[in-house]
């Protein structure tokens, strides 16, 4: 069965140890309003209009099944509502397949076990010099586990090292599909407030802890990542909390914490989607060592927070 | 991890030398010389004593606070040529040069000498001065006298003819003159000593007597041998300019002198410190209107024993560069598998400074050196020349610099029958027109005729400049420096050296495998595009076709992005491209020695028309094996891949690949660590040479205002990645500020 993949970024070096190539894959079932891969977020393939690469040609509107030919905008600006039309578009991509520059692009495709299994051991070599590997993310990778564990066979047979990068949000089945092939999960904590929770991700957190819990309770290797969003979980109060629930779990292989940023705001233009993130300032350095201290203090498992690292 | 601290002194040196702009001329010397009455026969020898006499009148100035003394404070101090007067009269010159035609057109069969500016565009033919590797060593252990002793016993031959002998008496002359100039730069200190503060005074004295020994003898300690090295790069740049004199496996020579006073308990890890960085500002003074004097310094790398050559000197000099953070000298590391960790973080930790150094795959290397015909020992010993250019040293004068050929304006030609798109001038054979052809194999037919045709004419200028050369410049103490040319008693000019050939680069090498790769993809395979199309698109640099050329650019696989079909077209024009040079011969019978690399001012893609990768007429191609500016888009691994797939064993001169990095990834323990691993596997993979650079806030400005030439740029945050280019304006403003705080 093909896996449904966003885009496979080769030399990653922050998504599990070593040299990595992370695989993006398609569809989340949370909805993280600050989300930095809103491209990932949607199980269906949407159309993506990088606006920067458009050379103007109008090819898309031949192609296009909704809108008539010669109604091409030529200025920029109507150029961005005439993609913003294509995005309500009927989404048969087939000015992607005609565009000349590759202005408009699919989210996603389809990969087959085979192209996958070769296109991520390209760089095995660089695996093994770094002890690296593959990471599988998303979106919500664990949404197509079933997909997913064969090529995880394929690739421990091939001696590959694997993290899987989840929010957890999963029947517990999914886990159990791929606990026994992982090295290691990155696992996303982004509230203990299960109120909180729901609020800022569209779901509460219950069966995220409950998992965590088991994946722990099972003896997996499981890394925390919490993502730092202000007005959600910065507050002392919440850090607490956060920490109250990690302490629990002495055999965690450590903390990180990942600082909000801002740069999936082109994305979110070329998706023709609402930014509800877009008037959110980063963190500033000093809450951000303020809530690193908070969390080395209560925790006994290594907690380091990215962006504040310097040589 | 030594300390990052400069001595007070090396800062003082170091503000000095803008205030040291050279004032006087060299152009009096001649008729000085002439008022001396004193006149020689031959040009050669007439040489060695004008640069003799010279040497006792030229100005010895000695800066503030210097311990390493030793400058040339002339306006005449110029890349590429000597800096004295040349004591030639008009009618010699002449003569010099009607027998230079003479022999060109006896060796060659042709009936004139060809105009060979016609072909600007197509290759460039010149062989430089310097451009070397001597054999410093052999100054620093025999000395000035050792060198002066080595001639008279040759000269004892009585065999030699005339012109061996007047050779080896002019290097007599210019070696004597070197002696003069030292021991007068010591009666300089002494003199400036008796009105100097006591410390200094102290100091100047101690210069002094350090000048009286070294002017004869071998240098006894490690200062003595850099006050030596200095002096002896001094002349070389004084006989034939500031030139690309490289110093070859510096780390190496030096060491026992160092060795030896650390282990009299003489000299401090910091007092050698200071003497380095002193050296290395000495070479940080050069031309200001020259933008590289391309003073080589070979670091680490495996010795003619097969063992490693890392020692605490190779520490100290990379300490240096990283915290003066100048690119004088310049600094190249080598690599092989018995490369400790530690060398790797300090190469790295350097190159963050955007001061070098280059890195090189001693396996590779080694390998390309020994199929050229290198013995192992040789190959092993290699430094590396100006740029990155590969040589043993004191062994070859290889000119590395001597000749470059456009490949991409051999496809043009290949496209329009021969003839320039852009002028229309004729430069070639005729082999028809694009749009004339019914394969790709047709097209590739075409482009060969034009490259053999291009290199044949390149193999005539190379004669001619050789001859020339031979005729009218010579470089004595040089050539005294270099095995063979005392033996033959023959000056480097003259091919005296054991190995004399000339290396010959290449532009555009990506560009016209990705025009192939385009081509056989879109016209042949997918049908998607017609020849006739592709022509008129090209013929008017997609003035009227901007949809052509954005399905060349993304339609069409790019090499750098680890697709095979791509890699294998520059592999496969790689190959044949240095089989093709190699075939062709320096006079002195030698194989030129090819290339994958090309040079600033000679990477011809602003005299080249459109091609079918999707280059536009006049901009510029990237460099050596580097991808297309922005055609990389799959991530460092993916390029570098794509780099290890092609042939080196071949291009013996150099191969360089140009990575561009956020020095935000790279930051840190990690970065280092990181990129230290990506850099082994890439060399174990079969990669030859990389050069590091580490993109900073301004250059991500300019790849905000120049987004095509970045569009492989990735910026990334943990799970996020994105190209820097597609950034909306105000997020790259954010990305800008945060690389500036690093």
């Amino acid at each position: 069965m093909p896996l449904s993949i966003t885009n496979i970024q080769r030399t990653s070096f922050h998504d599990g140890p070593g040299i990595r190539t992370t695989v993006f894959l398609k569809g989340c079932s949370l909805r993280c309003f600050w989300c930095h891969n809103p491209e990932t977020l949607r199980i269906g393939c949407e159309l993506r209009y990088i606006f920067s690469r458009c050379i103007h040609c109008g090819m898309c509107t031949v192609a296009c099944r909704k809108a008539s030919g010669p109604d091409c905008p030529d200025s920029p600006e109507g150029l961005v509502e005439y993609a913003e039309s294509h995005t309500a578009c009927a989404n048969c991509l087939q000015c992607t397949v005609l565009c000349p520059a590759q202005a408009l692009v699919p989210t996603s495709r389809l990969y087959g076990e085979e192209e996958l299994l070769s296109l991520v051991l390209a760089d095995r070599d660089y695996y093994e010099s770094s002890g690296g590997g593959v990471t599988f993310s998303g979106g919500e990778p664990l949404l197509q586990a079933e997909e997913l564990a064969p090529v995880m066979d394929l690739l421990r047979a091939e001696g590959i090292s694997i993290a899987v990068d989840t929010a957890g949000n999963v029947p517990w089945e999914a886990f159990q599909r791929v606990l026994q092939k992982t090295d290691l999960f990155l696992f996303d904590l982004k509230a203990a407030d299960s109120q909180l929770h729901r609020s800022a991700t569209g779901s509460s957190n219950e069966l995220i802890l409950e998992n965590l819990d088991r994946l722990c309770r099972e003896g997996a290797a499981v890394q925390i990542r919490i993502p730092l969003i202000p007005g959600v979980n910065t507050s002392p109060e919440e850090q607490e909390r956060m920490a109250e629930i990690l302490a629990k779990y002495p055999g965690l292989k450590g903390v990180d914490l990942l600082p909000f940023h801002r740069m999936a705001l082109s994305k979110y233009q070329q998706l023709g989607m609402d930014y509800r993130a877009g008037g959110l300032e980063p963190p500033d350095p000093q809450t951000l060592r303020q809530i690193e201290e908070q969390m080395k203090e209560k925790l006994s498992v290594p907690v380091s927070c990215r962006g504040l690292q310097k040589s | 991890m030594m300390k990052d601290g400069l001595t007070k002194r090396v800062q003082l040196v170091m503000n000095n030398i803008s205030k040291e702009e050279p004032k006087s001329s060299t152009e009096n010397l001649l008729s000085l010389w002439k008022g001396t009455g004193e006149n020689v026969e031959n040009y050669i020898l007439r040489r060695g004593k004008f640069f003799r006499f010279c040497m006792g009148q030229i100005e010895t100035p000695i800066y503030e606070k210097e311990m390493i003394v030793g400058h040339f404070p002339y306006r005449e101090w110029n890349c590429n040529r000597c800096c004295l007067p040349d004591p030639i009269s008009q009618e010699e010159k002449e003569q010099a040069l009607a027998q230079v035609d003479r022999e060109f057109l006896e060796r060659t069969g042709l009936h004139e000498i060809p105009d060979f500016r016609q072909w600007s565009d197509v290759f460039y033919g010149g062989i430089n001065f310097g451009h070397i590797i001597v054999d410093y060593e052999k100054v620093l252990t025999a000395g000035f006298d050792g060198l002066v002793r080595e001639l008279d016993q040759r000269l004892e031959d009585l065999s030699l003819e005339e012109g061996q002998r007047c050779f080896l008496l002019s290097a007599r002359e210019t070696i004597l003159g070197g002696e003069l100039l030292i021991s007068r730069y010591g009666e300089e200190a002494l003199r400036l000593a008796e009105t100097e503060e006591p410390l200094r005074a102290g100091e100047l004295r101690e210069i002094g007597a350090i000048c009286a020994k070294i002017s004869r003898q071998p240098a006894a300690s490690f200062r003595e041998a850099v006050q030596l090295l200095w002096f002896t790069q001094l002349l070389l740049e004084i006989e034939s300019g500031v030139s690309a004199f490289s110093y070859g496996r510096m780390d190496q020579y030096l060491y026992p002198f160092y060795q030896m006073d650390l282990e009299k308990g003489l000299l401090t890890e910091d007092d050698a410190q200071e003497l380095i960085d002193l050296l290395w500002l000495k070479n940080w003074r050069y031309p200001s209107k020259m933008s590289d004097p391309g003073r080589a310094v070979t670091l680490g790398g495996m010795l003619p024993n097969g063992t490693d050559g890392i020692n605490p000197l190779t520490y100290l000099m990379l300490n240096a560069t990283r915290r003066l953070k100048i690119f004088q000298p310049k600094l190249n590391a080598r690599f092989w598998n018995g490369s400790p960790e530690e060398y790797a973080a300090a190469c790295i930790q350097t190159a963050r400074e955007n001061c070098g150094p280059m890195l090189y795959c001693d396996e590779v290397s080694i390998q390309a050196l020994e199929k050229y015909g290198y013995s192992q020992e040789d190959a092993r010993n290699y430094g590396i020349i100006g740029c990155y250019e590969l040589a043993a040293p004191g062994k070859e004068c290889g000119n590395p610099m001597g000749g470059a050929v456009n490949i991409g304006k051999c496809l043009e030609l290949a496209m329009n029958n021969g003839a320039s798109m852009t002028t229309e001038n004729q430069l070639g054979p005729h082999t028809g027109y694009l749009n004339q052809f019914e394969s790709l194999e047709q097209l590739e037919q075409a482009f060969r005729k034009q490259t053999e045709y291009a290199l044949d004419i390149l193999e005539q200028r190379l004669t001619y400049d050789a001859l020339r050369h031979s005729l009218l410049i010579p470089h004595a103490l040089e050539s005294a420096l270099v095995e063979g040319c005392i033996q033959k008693g023959k000056d480097v000019s003259q091919s005296g050296a054991n190995l004399t050939t000339v290396g010959v680069r290449m532009s555009g090498l990506v560009q016209t495998a990705d025009s192939f790769t385009a081509v056989k993809k879109l016209v042949f395979e997918e049908k998607s595009l017609s020849m006739e199309r592709l022509w008129n698109g090209l013929r008017t640099n997609f003035a009227q076709d901007e949809v052509l050329r954005a399905m060349l650019v993304n339609r069409a696989p790019k090499y750098g992005n680890d697709c095979d079909e791509a890699d294998q077209a520059v592999r496969s024009l790689g190959q044949y491209l240095c089989g093709a040079i190699q075939q062709r011969r320096h006079i002195s019978g030698a194989p030129l020695r090819p290339g994958l690399f090309s040079f600033l001012q000679f990477m011809n893609g602003e005299r080249c028309a459109a091609l079918p990768d999707g280059h536009r007429e006049g901009q510029p191609f990237a460099n050596g094996v580097s991808p297309t500016h922005g055609q990389d888009r799959q991530g460092l691994t993916a390029m570098l891949r794509s780099a290890a797939k092609l042939d080196y064993s071949l291009s013996n001169d150099a191969a360089t690949l140009d990575v561009k990095l956020p020095l935000e990834l790279f930051s840190g323990e990690n970065g280092t660590r990181a990129l230290s691993q990506i850099l082994r596997t890439f060399f174990q993979d079969g990669g030859m040479q990389v050069q590091l650079y580490f993109l900073s806030a301004q250059e991500l400005r300019e790849a905000q205002k120049h987004p095509e030439e970045y569009s492989g740029l990735i910026v990334r945050v943990t799970g996020y990645s994105a190209y820097f280019t597609e950034l909306d304006k105000n997020l790259q403003d954010e990305v800008i500020m945060r690389t500036a705080a690093f």
